[in-house]
């Protein structure tokens, strides 16, 4: 059980699923542009040294200028990267804290006595669209008045 | 959110403790790893090249080789496990958002079926949204005294 508990985060339900493909293709992304961008620095400085008969000091010497060329490419790639990740995040967390956001202002309205008018409905592609099933039957059982406290 | 806030932001919210963690989440992850990547080309390139005899002249083909060779399978592992380090941070991360929201559910759920809580309904510590449960636990609190 404790085991069980202990391990809860890695369930495999619709969320965590798009979360996971989604930083897989990001990761990826990243990756192969950051491969292809070293790659091709690294080509780049290996065709300008073509010919040249190097001592690996003098070599050393030569590829400060391809540091710098390499870390500012690499930087470029993971600004992109992370801005792009953060806006796939932020869509995707719309995705999940917007019903929570509507069960939050449907309850405030219970409180004040008002009851919504039709059936509670989450954006297309919400996560959790049950939970607007569980506020639906609880608003029907509201109007209704058949509520009896559990002891 | 205002309609020019909404505009701004492309209708998403950006101010929320859950948005905030994830963006700071992200940040220090990729901070990190592009710290340490470059680390891992220039080592690598380093490693090759202190191998070499220092006096002597090289060719330089099969040396720009050995470090592509190098730099690509090092990559490769590297990221492999940064991705596996992310899906599990990331995943606990949304623990503490689907947790509360199978919780609510329950707790609705339980209130539709006419059987309402005695007792509040209550999160984990450091789950995200407090808001929804309080105002879960508000009507909670007016279903009782209705039924008083």
């Amino acid at each position: 059980m404790k085991k069980r508990r202990l391990l809860s985060f890695l369930v495999n339900k619709p969320p965590q699923r798009y979360f996971v493909m989604m930083q897989f293709f990001m990761f990826a992304g990243v990756m192969l542009f950051l491969l292809y961008g070293s790659f091709q620095a690294f080509d780049q400085f290996s065709l300008s040294s073509a010919g040249q008969d190097l001592t690996p000091e003098q070599l050393k010497l030569q590829l400060k200028e391809f540091y710098a060329a390499l870390f500012l490419r690499l930087l470029l790639i993971f600004l992109i990267g992370f801005f792009v990740n953060v806006l796939m995040g932020m869509i995707f967390l719309h995705r999940i804290t917007g019903p929570l956001v509507r069960v939050r202002n449907v309850l405030n309205s219970l409180i004040e006595g008002k009851t919504p008018e039709g059936a509670v409905k989450f954006r297309h592609g919400d996560f959790t669209p049950e939970l607007a099933d569980a506020l639906n039957r609880l608003v029907a059982a509201v109007k209704q008045g058949r509520l009896v406290i559990k002891k | 959110m205002g309609g020019q806030e909404r505009r701004r932001t492309l209708g998403l919210n950006l101010k929320g403790t859950a948005e905030r963690h994830f963006i700071i989440l992200e940040s220090i992850l990729m901070v990190l790893l592009m710290v340490y990547l470059l680390y891992l080309i220039f080592w690598t390139i380093n490693g090759v090249l202190d191998n070499l005899p220092s006096e002597q002249q090289v060719e330089l083909a099969p040396i720009f080789d050995r470090i592509s060779y190098l730099l690509l399978v090092r990559i490769s592992v590297f990221f492999i496990v940064v991705s596996l380090v992310n899906f599990l941070l990331g995943l606990f991360y949304l623990h503490r958002l689907t947790g509360p929201m199978v919780r609510i559910k329950g707790v609705l759920d339980q209130i539709a079926a006419g059987d309402v809580p005695s007792k509040d309904a209550t999160l984990r510590k450091k789950d995200y949204p407090t808001d929804v449960v309080d105002a879960l636990n508000r009507a909670l609190r007016k279903i009782r005294e209705w039924r008083k």
